[in-house]
């Protein structure tokens, strides 16, 4: 089914939380794509003289540990956590979608060698793949997203192998009767249709799962580094004045938190717009 | 039974192998030299002279088989070389910290099992009513929480607002309420939603409405035929669960000061300590493979489906 | 004989679409064989569902009760103690998980039998049932039996369960012709031989003639026609039952 049939189905009864999703989700974009033009301050703007402030007329949250306005980088960090997770996402269905779909048409000892390939990937959790390969790339964001990517692609590979598998059956039988219309155009228009829809919801759902593990990696210091404004590593930052100003560890994460949730709840209302007969959820 | 342990057993080694060489290979094909990171870590300074003295006392020098073959040779024998940060054998390190972080892990899967089947439990008996209602929406948060976060929540609640539990360190039972609650949350409630899911499918069967015309008491169906058939798919994904729950044992030892193989991790990575991060993938992929292996014999046990070569009559 | 008959009264029942069953009465008899015969759609697995009240989530039994020798009867009371219950497609009726014996086993629990008379009982309901390498199919799950043999077993079990009444919804639909006729007549054996009472839910003309007693022809939810098996293969009244007979012809050649 289509992604269009998807959104267009008759109101069920998870209708509100598709909306709510979809409006929570709008407004992150939102931030992330304007951010730079809403934070009242700059976010990068150090300034000693101003340090750890409470929250006044002119820092509505107050500074953190370097004098910088705490709302700008919160609002700016949308842009970098949103935008890490977008990132990875694009890499994982690349990946995805060539592994699987190459494994699927060409089948044989090709497809035994990627899936004994996606099985060892999938064995390892993301973290520890995480570790490895930022040991190897160096830290940074790019390199976590690739780490990140390289530990997630498998389940969307072996969805995406599934589906064409089932696609190549039916297609043998088109074949007896429709001679001459390439397999990669039959396979283009008949495939990539059926797929975008449940490879929409695995995305979705997933993209939360994807946001604590970038954040969590820069909390550690071994993704977005300082003095990025990115939420994991502005917790790391205010580790130290847990005691004195929790707000500045504290809000953050409940962005972080926000965020995944929003993805969750989109992610969630999807699934179950895609298989409404199931009653379990 | 017995053969399909040892054959899962005997294919381990191809695949640690394979793993071993590959972590071999990717490590030493990186961006970075090894030898520049040895002398930068032992403040030598990096002059051609040093670096080719460390090249070749290192063995770089080598054609890579040779340093594989070399190396794949001394680890069997337990000798995964010495740090380049510390100078100290990196596999007696390893070992020194992985118990702490065991500790953590298994304390943290054993939270997730207790808490989330009573979670499961309830919110399919009471399908569609309160109980499951509330349910649903902690396993959501609990879901959608970065544990990090949750950990100095946790912190700035019990330490230092209300003073009841120790926030460092490792000691007591005190020491571990935190870091293993914070690891746990969401694996726990990600074991909670698929528990309510594998029950609510489990009850819909055809078997368990046979179950019921034969006069077999509520209680009974519950537990013979619905029960007993939704923990298949929970054993699966507690083999998922030990990878998160590790992964979140990492992270979260780093906050609590946790004395575990996290730590020196996390220091290993970012000093791209190489020994240290060869020895440590391949020891976690080792127990992770283990953990996988006894989660699919349990699998095996309680579906006969998949251990017995089904002759049909 | 005690427990001479079981009624079914007023069944109705309901779901998201509209009411799918109304107002269906059935009489069984012991010793008797009422077909409950309709196209594909007409309710009929509903009623033998819904008379034990053991509808699928999204539908419910709004009315209706049964009544045995004129006493009513909640169905929890009724199920497995009055009457038993064979499926369609038995492959899913059983735990997958479960072998044949501990199906027997929770059924003979039941009537308080245990142990060494247990296994006497399962051997002997068995063995009446023509199930011969007792072992064998006692220790097997349900993926490695065949579907008439699972049919069997299902028999075997109403046997064990000692109940004067059976409720078979399409029983022989999954079964090729051999199995099918092996089936039915076991199924006549116990009519005739133990007093079974049997409402016996089909599709198949064939299966009416050469079984029933008594007809209830089922068209949209509702009892359309009520009659014994001559009368409906001889003067069939309602529309129903005619396009059912017509196409039973069609494929099996002449009358009976």
């Amino acid at each position: 089914m289509s992604v269009v049939a998807l959104l267009r189905r008759p109101a069920l009864a998870g209708q509100n939380s598709l909306m709510i999703g979809l409006v929570l989700v709008s407004l992150l974009a939102l931030l992330a794509v304007f951010g730079q033009w809403l934070a009242p301050h700059d976010p990068d703007l150090v300034d000693l003289g101003q340090r750890l402030l409470p929250p006044d007329s002119s820092h509505w949250l107050g500074t953190d540990h370097l004098g910088r306005d705490l709302l700008s980088r919160l609002i700016v960090g949308t842009q970098l956590s949103l935008g890490s997770v977008m990132l990875t996402l694009a890499l994982v269905l690349l990946l995805g979608l060539l592994v699987g779909g190459v494994s699927g048409f060409l089948g044989g000892k090709v497809d035994l060698l990627l899936m004994r390939l996606c099985d060892m990937f999938m064995t390892f959790p993301t973290l520890v793949l995480a570790f490895f390969f930022v040991t190897l790339l160096g830290t940074g964001l790019s390199n976590v997203v690739i780490a990140i990517a390289l530990s997630h692609w498998a389940w969307y590979a072996r969805m995406v192998r599934g589906m064409v598998i089932a696609q190549r059956g039916r297609e043998y039988v088109l074949a007896s009767r429709l001679a001459g219309a390439s397999r990669w155009a039959r396979l283009r228009q008949h495939v990539l249709p059926n797929i975008a829809g449940p490879l929409l919801v695995l995305a979705t759902m997933d993209i939360g799962h994807m946001m604590l593990h970038v954040s969590g990696l820069s909390f550690l210091g071994l993704g977005v580094t300082p003095p990025a404004a990115e939420w994991g590593v502005m917790i790391n930052d205010a580790k130290e004045f847990i005691w004195t100003h929790p707000q500045l560890l504290l809000l953050p994460g409940l962005m972080i938190f926000f965020s995944v949730m929003a993805f969750n709840l989109l992610g969630d209302a999807l699934r179950d717009r895609l298989d409404p007969t199931r009653e379990v959820h | 039974m017995l053969r399909y342990i040892l054959l899962r057993l005997v294919l381990l080694v191809p695949v640690m192998l394979g793993v071993s060489l590959l972590v071999f290979v990717l490590l030493h094909l990186g961006s970075t030299d090894p030898a520049l990171d040895y002398l930068r870590l032992s403040h030598i300074p990096p002059t051609d002279a040093a670096i080719a003295e460390v090249r070749h006392a290192l063995g770089l020098d080598r054609p890579l088989y040779a340093q594989y073959l070399s190396w794949l040779w001394k680890a069997l024998q337990l000798d995964f070389g010495t740090s380049y940060l510390t100078g100290r054998p990196v596999f007696d390190d390893l070992l020194y910290y992985l118990p702490a972080t065991l500790q953590l892990g298994g304390l943290a899967l054993a939270c997730t099992l207790l808490l989330s089947i009573p979670l499961g439990l309830v919110a399919a008996r009471w399908q569609g009513r309160w109980p499951d209602h509330a349910v649903r929406a902690v396993t959501f948060l609990g879901v959608s929480m970065p544990n990090f976060w949750l950990a100095f929540l946790l912190i700035a609640l019990f330490s230092l607002w209300l003073g009841w539990l120790p926030p460092l360190g490792r000691g007591g039972a005190g020491h571990l309420v935190m870091p293993v609650l914070a690891i746990a949350l969401m694996s726990m409630s990600i074991n909670a939603r698929l528990l309510r899911a594998s029950l609510l499918e489990a009850r819909g069967q055809r078997h368990v409405t046979y179950a019921r015309a034969r006069g077999l008491p509520a209680r009974q169906v519950w537990g013979s035929h619905v029960l007993r058939n939704a923990w298949l798919p929970l054993v699966t994904a507690t083999g998922m669960h030990i990878g998160e729950l590790i992964g979140g044992a990492l992270v979260i030892e780093t906050i609590f000061a946790w004395p575990g193989v996290g730590r020196f991790a996390v220091s290993a990575v970012l000093n791209r300590d190489f020994p240290v991060m060869q020895c440590f993938t391949l020891l976690l992929t080792g127990l992770l493979m283990v953990c996988n292996l006894v989660v699919d014999v349990c699998y095996a046990w309680l579906d006969p489906r998949s251990r017995l070569e089904g002759v049909s009559a | 004989m005690e427990h001479s008959t079981l009624e079914l009264q007023g069944l109705r029942i309901e779901g998201r679409a509209g009411v799918l069953v109304e107002d269906v009465d059935l009489q069984l008899r012991r010793g008797q064989v009422c077909a409950l015969v309709g196209s594909s759609g007409s309710g009929k697995s509903l009623t033998c569902l819904g008379a034990l009240d053991l509808l699928p989530a999204g539908l419910a039994r709004t009315h209706g009760q049964l009544l045995l020798d004129g006493q009513a009867l909640p169905a929890a009371q009724v199920r497995g103690r009055v009457a038993s219950l064979v499926l369609q497609n038995p492959r899913s009726a059983f735990n997958p998980v479960r072998n044949m014996a501990s199906h027997a086993q929770e059924t003979l629990k039941l009537r308080g039998i245990g142990g060494a008379a247990a296994r006497a009982r399962m051997a002997q309901c068995l063995e009446a049932v023509g199930l011969e390498d007792r072992e064998r199919v006692l220790q097997a799950f349900a993926f490695q039996l065949s579907g008439g043999m699972l049919q069997r077993m299902m028999i075997a079990l109403a046997l064990m369960a000692q109940t004067p009444f059976l409720l078979a919804d399409e029983p022989t639909s999954d079964l090729d012709a051999l199995s099918q006729a092996r089936f039915l007549d076991l199924l006549m054996e116990l009519v005739q031989q133990h007093g079974l009472g049997v409402l016996l839910v089909t599709h198949d003309m064939g299966v009416v003639a050469r079984c029933a007693d008594h007809v209830a022809v089922m068209d949209a939810g509702r009892i359309v026609e009520r009659q014994t098996v001559h009368g409906l293969f001889e003067r069939p009244a309602s529309a129903a039952s005619r396009t059912l007979l017509d196409a039973h012809q069609i494929l099996a050649g002449s009358t009976p």
